[in-house]
């Protein structure tokens, strides 16, 4: 019996190349284990598909060619986005791994569908279907600095995606329609029916989401590390270093998280960054903990130092008061709470000498006026780190 | 008898014998003392090897001599103008049982060794009866008397070649085959069906001394594989034979006991000689042989009396067939990266890194402006800046992005002429042809559009001027929007949780 690869093909071009290329993301019926061996079939290589010739789930070459193309499209999409961060991007390859994660995703996505809440899907498909979900996406994380790369090109638009939910008001009531086009019937004679309207734009990650959607979630950032570093500011989940951290070891994938904050703003990424940091000193440190510890402070510094080699802080000094209000908002006191506890490199190291003066400065204003909770953060970083 | 030869000694007893500037006594000739003919072949061998003889052949004499008591030896009287070139000869006749005189005209006297330094002179003359030559050693002195005069040119071409084993023509190599009168058509055809260089001439050799009539052969000029060299060699009637000079060849597998380049001018410049080495002989063109392209001389296909049928093809026709380049993605070797395209929206990144470029990178780099984006061009390299769509270069002037290439995968020259014969005349110059996975259109920029990355050029490219806000950015590119379609009236009917090898059953819903 030929294999039905509508889901398969709806799958790749309605639902994975416009959540790596932007679009509509269309969220259908869900991809089951069997939808996903055809998957992983139709992309094997020519020669090993010939010894599988047996199996009557096999496509044709015909099917294959066209399943190939849209595969080529996305694998397309995905290299661009890498070379956006990476100057020589690896080549990438929607492999076994990268399909299973991006199923796992659609999955997930499903289950915030309103037919999910319905009558038309039982408890019990649900849990089949969290369960598959979660069968997808927990696996080996990621390998190499090539695989980091390649799964957050393929997952990162999964915490930018927008939904356009719609509120129809009408004479006897309302309904909401997530994502949905309201039917016809009752948007029709809108005068008469006094029928109103409203499209709200919502984040996916901003909506209410279920208790096992949220550990699906979780499990999705932690496959793809360099989307959680690379989206501090995200609504949910929020922002742990020690999750993450360790990658920045890596000189080339620190420079990437490097390059993105700087062009996202520290004034934006900073809160969200240096809150992170202030709730790792809290906990108990372990090693991997101590070992965060030292590489996001490390970051810091270098993220300021990066900052000063081509702005002056002078004309940034007089946002400083404001945030004395926060202090855990800052990354002030991590820059000086760091330099503290020997985490700032030292002379030529921390750049040339107008970098150094301009640090210099920035850390003397910060010293007048965050200098107490700089104190209480080094007290505890020193704690942690010896 | 001899003495020694003093330091500064200014007086000799031999006449024609001198000081040269390092005070060795020396003559105008040395004369070599050989027993026989075999020592003076080994002579020639060894001298041909160290020294040109053409350069010695004004004045050089091979004769035979005779002692009062009718003893024969050999004698060869070379030319020398200093006592370096003379050491040589004294060095090569040494090892060949020849002893080394030195002298002008009748009387010779030893030439130094490491008794004597400085050489030796006679303390007096001796009559020596009418001997023509008049020689001086430690132990002896002789008179000699000439008998008969051997030629050169009759020494070098007689002689036999010698054997060396595995000899073989080196790749790429020259070679002359040697083909008899009725097998010259079907190697010329086998070689040039194996579209080896191929020119053919007929000639008429005879052998030097060998009497009766010319015999007919054929030359071919050609370049052989490995495979036909051995083939030809064990062809009856092919000989293989490896061009020495222009006009002496020696059989493959042979080598003549004398360097030949070094006694070219033994060879009359008219004739074409060949060295064979089983049996050994030589034969001379008389002539310059006069070669033809093969090309020239294969039959056609279709014969004298048979209509060719021609055939006429439209350009559409050709089209039909023309295959698209293709640019995708390779998983190979990383290139050397040589040009860069870089969106508009990266000018910020590149103005602060061009101010953190040091000199020599500056100078090396070229950029260019088309629409909105910016080209830039190092040929050295441009490892510098990490920036836009790095490319490298697939064929001089054809540049893919980095981790892909063309295909299909033709020769870098033949894409190369194919994108020129498409190239547009106003252009001009050399041009880079640039590819990209995004835009099927290969960009053409000239390469004169280029400036050099200096502080000058960036001045008058409006990236850094005031103009820079009449830049358009680029729209942000669109996030995806979720979308949730209908998923049928059951979607989750049949949901497997095992793939085809464990069939679960439908999920109840």
């Amino acid at each position: 019996m030929a294999a039905d690869l509508d889901p398969v093909q709806r799958f790749l071009g309605g639902f994975l190349y416009p959540l790596v290329s932007g679009g509509e993301v269309h969220i259908n019926a869900p991809l089951d284990a069997e939808d996903l061996e055809l998957l992983k079939l139709a992309y094997l290589p020519l020669e090993q598909a010939h010894l599988d010739a047996g199996s009557p789930q096999l496509p044709g070459l015909g099917e294959r060619d066209a399943l190939m193309q849209e595969v080529q499209a996305i694998e397309l999409a995905c290299r661009a986005t890498v070379a956006e961060l990476w100057p020589a991007p690896p080549p990438f390859q929607l492999g076994a791994r990268l399909l299973e994660l991006a199923v796992g995703a659609q999955n997930l996505l499903f289950l915030s569908h309103p037919v999910g809440h319905g009558w038309r899907v039982g408890p019990r498909g649900l849990e089949q279907l969290e369960t598959f979900a979660m069968q997808c996406i927990d696996g080996p994380g990621p390998a190499s600095v090539a695989d980091l790369l390649n799964r957050h090109a393929l997952l990162r638009e999964l915490f930018h995606i927008q939904r356009a939910d719609v509120e129809v008001d009408y004479w006897a009531g309302n309904r909401v329609y997530r994502g949905m086009q309201p039917p016809a019937r009752l948007t029709a004679w809108p005068t008469l029916r006094r029928v109103r309207e409203t499209v709200k734009q919502v984040r996916w990650l901003s909506t209410e989401m279920t208790a096992a959607q949220q550990t699906l979630l979780l499990r999705l950032l932690a496959q793809t590390p360099l989307t959680d570093l690379l989206t501090p500011t995200r609504p949910y989940p929020p922002f742990r270093w020690q999750h993450v951290a360790r990658h920045l070891s890596t000189p080339g994938i620190c420079r990437v998280v490097c390059n993105s904050y700087l062009a996202q703003g520290m004034d934006v990424v900073g809160p969200y960054l240096a809150r992170a940091f202030w709730e790792m000193t809290r906990r108990e440190p372990d090693a991997h903990a101590r070992r965060a510890l030292r590489l996001s402070g490390q970051l810091v510094a270098h993220l300021f130092a990066a900052t000063c080699l081509t702005d002056d802080p002078a004309g940034m000094l007089s946002e400083i008061p404001a945030q004395a209000r926060d202090p855990e908002a800052a990354l002030g006191p991590i820059l000086l709470a760091a330099a503290q506890c020997g985490l700032l490199p030292e002379g030529e190291l921390l750049g040339d000498a107008e970098t150094r003066r301009r640090l210099e400065t920035w850390m003397d204003a910060w010293r007048d006026t965050l200098g107490q909770a700089a104190e209480e953060l080094s007290g505890r970083l020193l704690g942690a780190l010896y | 008898m001899l003495e020694h030869v003093t330091a500064n000694q200014t007086r000799f007893v031999t006449p024609g014998l001198s000081a040269d500037p390092r005070g060795v006594a020396l003559g105008r000739h040395c004369l070599v003392l050989l027993p026989s003919v075999d020592r003076v072949v080994g002579l020639l061998r060894g001298l041909s090897r160290e020294v040109t003889i053409d350069d010695l052949r004004v004045g050089l004499c091979i004769e035979q001599v005779v002692t009062p008591l009718k003893s024969r030896e050999m004698v060869v009287l070379l030319p020398v103008r200093s006592s370096h070139a003379a050491d040589q000869i004294a060095a090569v006749a040494g090892l060949n049982g020849g002893l080394t005189f030195t002298g002008t005209a009748r009387h010779f006297v030893q030439f130094r060794d490491s008794r004597s330094p400085l050489g030796y002179d006679a303390t007096s003359l001796e009559a020596g009866g009418d001997g023509d030559y008049m020689l001086y050693a430690r132990d002896f002195t002789q008179s000699y008397t000439r008998t008969r005069e051997l030629s050169l040119e009759r020494l070098v071409m007689g002689m036999a070649l010698e054997e060396v084993i595995a000899d073989r023509l080196v790749p790429g190599e020259d070679a002359v085959l040697r083909v008899e009168h009725g097998l010259w058509r079907p190697v010329m055809g086998y070689l040039h069906r194996n579209r080896r260089p191929c020119a053919v001439a007929s000639c008429d050799a005879h052998v030097p001394g060998g009497g009766g009539d010319a015999q007919r052969l054929h030359l071919m000029r050609t370049a052989l594989e490995p495979r036909m060299e051995a083939l030809f060699r064990d062809t009856p009637g092919v000989g293989v034979f490896r061009l020495i000079t222009d006009n002496t060849a020696v059989e493959v597998g042979f080598r003549h006991p004398v360097e030949l380049t070094s006694v070219s001018d033994v060879f009359p410049e008219q004739c074409f000689h060949l060295f064979s080495g089983e049996p050994s002989r030589l034969e001379v063109i008389a002539g310059e042989p006069v070669f033809v392209q093969a090309a020239d001389l294969v039959r056609l296909g279709a014969g004298a009396d048979q209509e060719v049928e021609v055939l006429t093809h439209h350009a559409a026709a050709v089209e039909r067939v023309a295959v698209p380049l293709r640019l995708v993605p390779s998983p190979g070797v990383r290139r050397a990266v040589t040009a860069s395209r870089i969106p508009m929206r990266q000018v910020e990144q590149l103005k602060k890194l061009v101010y953190l470029l040091p000199p020599r990178v500056l100078e090396r780099t070229r950029l260019a402006l088309a629409g909105d984006e910016i080209f830039l061009l190092g040929e050295e390299g441009l490892e510098f800046f990490p920036l836009g769509e790095l490319h490298y270069e697939l064929a001089p002037g054809v540049l893919a992005p980095l981790g892909f290439e063309l295909i299909p995968r033709v020769h870098p020259d033949v894409l190369l002429d194919h994108l020129q014969r498409q190239g547009d005349v106003e252009l001009g110059g050399e041009v880079l042809h640039f590819f990209s996975p995004d835009n099927p259109v290969a960009l053409r920029l000239p390469r004169g559009a280029f400036a050099p990355l200096s502080r000058r050029a960036l001045a008058d490219v409006p990236l850094h001027g005031p103009t820079t806000g009449q830049v358009t950015l680029p729209a942000e590119a669109t996030r995806p929007q979720l979308l949730n379609d209908p998923p049928g009236l059951f979607p989750l009917w049949g949901y497997k949780l095992e793939g085809p090898g464990e069939d679960e059953g439908p999920a109840e819903s």
